[in-house]
């Protein structure tokens, strides 16, 4: 047999190769929900060939095939498949001309869409998955900002492609938690330096202190989320658990994490949403949202407004349905997943998970606290008309290492180049939190705070004018003792107030 | 971005009088309401994102 093969893509191309690569070649493995997704997926990726690897050694799998199938009476192989997706076509002589170094050949990055390794196990076959993320549309901007390059080597072809990988669960080894984890930590391991675990290694640390009711393999009984700390743990990191049940503050969270890189674990129960029955709970891995057409609001009866709130998807590595799976928000929060009608479902938050590097010592609920009390004084001075603020300040705020933030300032045309300069030139923590005054799209100003610090400390380290009118009039309203002495914030803007009230025209547009 | 001119309400020598004449006012109570509003606020966030003890032990099992 030769090593590869050229198949043109179709979603039934797809259910057919999966289904022979199964171990006893059942047709249902191919027309499960994932292989489905999968199909559909691809279909809206525009993929157009498929490279059949046959042999490929995949280090996860090889690693839960020393550790448990191998033992097993059945004969199941120690080598995979691997897929290999193009959105270009071309023919299998075409591809074997690209071997032989033709000169011109699409066998390239630029039309990559990433690989599908298949195990030749007999049901949950789909292994590390690693494929682009859904891209921009018109009407809608999608962000990712845990994904990578993940380096392909296809028969001395070197290829890339930008991904956070996913897998199946393996019901044996792995629950959907462990999934879930295993995406998470391989989103962690590249930015914290950690060794990446396998599904079994994750399963094997989650359940080391666990009781007699609960056998670790075959993982039957899932993990919950005290098993699921003592995994992240078990790769040197420090789990923080936050409460799902307000959804614009999942989200507020999740999206703060992420845009730091790194991904959190959201639990939920699942309701069907035809009949309002229970399913059951469910982890997967958050990677990406995308803001929509939902208006900012506040997250309760007059209180700060969020950005976050305008999120109407979440996008997560979810192991019943598949890699970049959208959760949806609607207006009034509510949450729903599942790629077609069908299979439609209630999502109702629990907890978020989130892995950190145990430097990241100020969880986001401190820094929520802060803007929120800034916000309420701040609000109180707009309405004693005191600010030249028509309408509530909408906050955005998010964890971020130094060198993102520095290139941000770095790439910024919105500030004068004095003060950019200068900004870049001081000396910052690694991690800072940042919070974000908008009205509308228009920054006004971002407040830094030390992610380091002590949790007794201020925290709040410094601010970056953004408007010179707003800011202006904040640091003549905070020349009055009384206001100063309310907020950190407030003393910081009065002791600028020499740059910031002297000369505002200036610093706002003279010198950019 | 909103210009500052001496006529302008918010020009800083007008806005600093206003200030203070209204902290000395009506502001006081307003900002003694604000210290415990804020609080009050800080309080509802910590509420809201304060994990509930009970969930952590429900195994994840789909």
């Amino acid at each position: 047999m030769d090593a590869f093969r050229v198949v043109p893509f179709s979603p039934a191309a797809l259910s057919e190769i999966v289904t022979e690569k199964s171990f006893g070649a059942s047709p249902s493995v191919g027309r499960k929900k994932n292989v489905e997704y999968l199909g559909s997926y691809l279909s809206k990726v525009e993929t157009k060939t498929i490279v059949v690897e046959h042999t490929y050694i995949d280090k996860d799998y090889l690693e839960d095939f020393a550790a448990y199938y191998v033992r097993c009476f059945a004969d199941y192989p120690k080598t995979c498949t691997r897929l290999h997706f193009f959105s270009e076509e071309f023919s299998e002589s075409e591809f074997r001309s690209a071997l032989e170094h033709a000169a011109d050949h699409p066998v390239e990055n630029a039309n990559y869409l990433g690989f599908i390794v298949l195990k030749p196990l007999p049901d949950t076959v789909i292994g590390r998955t690693c494929l682009r993320p859904w891209k921009d549309t018109a009407d809608r901007k999608r962000v990712f900002p845990i994904v990578c390059d993940v380096p392909v080597n296809l028969f001395g072809i070197n290829l890339s492609v930008r991904s956070l990988p996913f897998q199946e669960q393996d019901t044996d080894v792995a629950a959907c938690a462990t999934s879930a984890l295993w995406s998470a930590l391989h989103g962690t391991g590249r930015l914290f330096q950690h060794q990446i675990p396998s599904p079994v290694e994750i399963t094997k640390a989650a359940s080391a202190h666990s009781r007699v009711d609960d056998r670790s393999f075959p993982n039957r009984n899932g993990l919950n989320a005290f098993q699921i700390a003592d995994a992240i743990r078990s790769v040197g990191l420090e789990p923080l658990a936050i409460r799902g049940s307000d959804t614009t503050m999942v989200r507020l969270a999740a999206a703060a994490y992420l845009r730091a890189g790194i991904p959190c674990i959201l639990l939920s129960r699942l309701h069907d949403a035809a009949s309002n029955v229970e399913i059951g709970r469910h982890a997967v891995a958050v990677n990406g949202y995308s803001l929509g057409n939902l208006k900012p609001k506040s997250w309760t009866k007059n209180a700060t407004v969020f950005r976050a709130a305008t999120i109407d998807r979440l996008y997560c590595h979810d192991d019943q349905i598949g890699p970049y799976a959208a959760l949806e928000f609607d207006a009034n929060g509510s949450i729903s997943a599942g790629f077609d009608k069908a299979s439609k479902v209630e999502i109702l938050p629990e907890n978020l998970i989130v892995p950190l590097y145990h430097k990241i010592r100020i969880p986001v609920s401190t820094i929520i606290e802060k803007v929120a009390a800034l916000d309420d004084t701040i609000e109180t001075l707009r309405a004693a008309r005191l600010l030249p603020l028509e309408r509530r300040l909408i906050w955005d705020v998010y964890l971020n290492d130094i060198a993102r933030l520095r290139t941000r300032l770095f790439q910024s045309e919105e500030l004068p180049t004095a003060l950019r300069i200068s900004k870049l030139e001081k000396s910052y923590p690694r991690y800072v939190w940042v919070a974000i005054a908008r009205i509308g799209e228009e920054m006004q100003f971002m407040l830094l705070f030390d992610a380091t610090d002590l949790l007794q400390a201020e925290q709040f380290i410094d601010c970056i004018p953004f408007d010179a009118g707003l800011c202006s009039a904040l640091a003549v309203v905070s020349g009055n003792p009384e206001i100063r002495s309310i907020n950190r914030v407030f003393a910081w803007f009065e002791a600028h107030s020499n740059e910031l009230v002297a000369t505002p025209a200036a610093s706002a547009d003279g010198d950019k | 971005m909103a210009e500052l001119t001496s006529h302008d309400e918010f020009a800083p020598a007008e806005l600093r009088a206003r200030v203070d004449a209204w902290v000395e006012g009506k502001g006081r109570k307003e900002l003694d309401r604000t210290i415990r509003s804020a609080e009050k606020a800080r309080e509802a966030v910590r509420a809201v994102l304060r994990v509930d003890q009970q969930t952590l032990s429900n195994p994840v099992t789909l």
